[in-house]
């Protein structure tokens, strides 16, 4: 790029400049994003296969399998989180907004997780909370994948009650919509951007 | 030569200075490698570009230290702000 076609660019040109740039800043947020979906949705489809092929083997504490596997998650979020701050070239006022939203989420995933333990709660009510994540995401990134994502957490909410035999299958068909597909649309998508 | 596109702010309408403006537009700050890195313009030509949208007082610029590297992090201001913004809607006259 250079300076030198100064008066010369057409309006065109000039908007077309102007589209790049803002394509390029937002392939920052999109990439840590698509590292966090996949972090978590790889813990979440193997947790609850992971946990019933222990509790059929006769494992008698299977289901720390759950807390173990999460808190490898957040260990490994955090570590990536505070690289990423040290190596950030440009912040922006999206990651901001982003990052507030999952905060939210995470905390109310953390007080969820006490509350289930306790049998306070069931368990899929942690897909609203993850529909607001990814659906709220999706919508300021303009990134459809997200937001199908999160519309998907919505939906498959109300059937879990419905059918509750099918947790599983349920859990990670949402997962899989839900984290997995825009994580890996979402790193696709960075890497065209290059 | 005069500009057929008289009424866009000459600052801006050129296209090293409008990408860093496009960019600095969507960031909170930028460090000058980001900088370098997405224009993919040469080190003395972005800085010379650098120099002239300070001096216009569209961007701020902060030199610091990191790992005992120099740091240049650059910053739009609400002047830059405003004039991107005119910049845009006059863009826009132009193409309807």
């Amino acid at each position: 790029m250079n300076s030198t076609a100064e008066n010369s660019m057409s309006p065109e040109q000039s908007f077309q400049i102007i589209n790049d740039m803002i394509g390029r800043a937002r392939k920052n947020y999109n990439s840590t994003i698509s590292f966090y979906l996949l972090l978590w949705g790889m813990i979440l489809v193997i947790s609850p296969w992971l946990d019933h092929g222990l509790k059929l083997m006769g494992v008698e504490y299977h289901f720390l399998v759950w807390i173990l596997l999460a808190a490898a998650g957040v260990i490994i979020g955090v570590i990536h989180g505070i690289q990423l701050g040290k190596n950030k070239q440009a912040p922006s006022i999206l990651d901001k907004v982003v990052l507030a939203i999952w905060i939210s989420c995470s905390v109310s995933f953390f007080l969820m997780f006490i509350l289930q333990f306790a049998g306070y709660l069931k368990g899929p009510e942690f897909f609203l909370i993850s529909g607001i994540g990814c659906f709220a995401s999706g919508w300021i990134l303009k990134f459809k994948p997200l937001q199908i994502g999160g519309l998907s957490f919505w939906i498959i909410t109300p059937i879990f009650y419905l059918f509750p035999e099918y947790w599983k299958e349920l859990m990670t068909l949402g997962i899989l919509i839900g984290y997995v597909y825009p994580g890996i649309a979402l790193r696709k998508h960075v890497k065209n951007a290059k | 030569m005069p500009s057929k596109f008289g009424n866009l702010d000459p600052l801006l309408h050129s296209q090293l200075r409008l990408a860093v403006i496009s960019l600095l537009v969507s960031v909170e700050s930028a460090d000058f490698n980001y900088l370098l890195e997405e224009t993919e313009a040469s080190k003395g030509n972005l800085s010379v570009q650098i120099s002239k949208l300070k001096m216009a007082e569209y961007i701020s610029v902060e030199k610091t230290f990191k790992n005992n590297y120099p740091l240049t992090t650059c910053k739009i201001t609400n002047k830059g702000l405003q004039a991107f913004e005119n910049y845009v809607n006059t863009l826009k006259g132009y193409l309807k």
